[in-house]
């Protein structure tokens, strides 16, 4: 078995992701068929908010990588050698 | 076409034995361009017939499942249906991915608790490598 470190890590990462989906599948399927007088709607932002958050975290993503990417090959530069 | 020329056929193979008199090769030529063209369009049309690869594939049933997102969420065939199911049908694209993701987090985090460490083989593998650099060291090599 996995060690301590590795099996906290692991299984936040699964506890995480479950959150994330429950209240996204919520969010995005159950929402619409309950009433809009329904305490439950005071949870969630409104419905534009859940096409908008996931493109901004997914623009945040792309500029890490790209960041991560620049400064290894920034690291990695060598003066070609005559 | 041209009456100095014989055509043989034999399955896929055309043989075209034509008469090349005084240097002139027109006749030959143009027969032979004639009958490249006509077999280049079938060799085509068989490629498109025979290669339907897997990228194909995908890109079709991924057009038939945007085509009815569509349809839905834009109204197109204005079916007006009721508006809870429109309301669910616009963000599905976004969903998918974000379910996606979430796959993807959760598998790679259970695949990390549930690694089958083997402690005392590191341990082991450790104490050789000590042992080998110790017996070089002493021969010799430079570290």
């Amino acid at each position: 078995m996995a060690t301590g470190a590795d099996r906290a890590v692991g299984m936040s990462l699964v506890g995480f992701s479950l959150l994330l989906f429950t209240y996204y599948t919520i969010w995005v399927i159950i929402l619409p068929f309950v009433d809009s007088d329904h305490v439950v709607h005071q949870y969630f932002l409104p419905r534009e908010y859940s096409v908008i958050l996931p493109g901004i975290a997914a623009l945040i993503l792309l500029l890490c990588v790209g960041t991560f990417i620049g400064v290894v090959t920034w690291k990695n530069r060598r003066p070609k050698v005559d | 076409m041209h009456d100095s020329n014989t055509i043989i056929k034999f399955a896929d193979d055309t043989m075209v034995v034509g008469l090349i008199t005084d240097d002139d090769e027109t006749a030959y030529m143009e027969e032979e361009e004639g009958l490249l063209t006509s077999g280049l369009l079938a060799l085509k049309f068989h490629i498109i017939l025979f290669t339907m690869t897997k990228l194909l594939e995908w890109v079709f049933g991924i057009s038939v499942i945007g085509a009815a997102w569509a349809l839905v969420t834009f109204d197109l065939l204005g079916l007006r249906l009721p508006e809870a199911y429109r309301e669910v049908a616009w963000p599905m694209p976004v969903y998918l991915l974000v379910v996606f993701g979430c796959y993807s987090l959760a598998t790679v985090g259970y695949r990390v608790a549930t690694f089958n460490d083997c402690e005392e083989a590191s341990k082991e593998l450790q104490a050789q490598i000590k042992e080998a650099k110790e017996d070089l060291r002493k021969k010799g090599l430079k570290m």
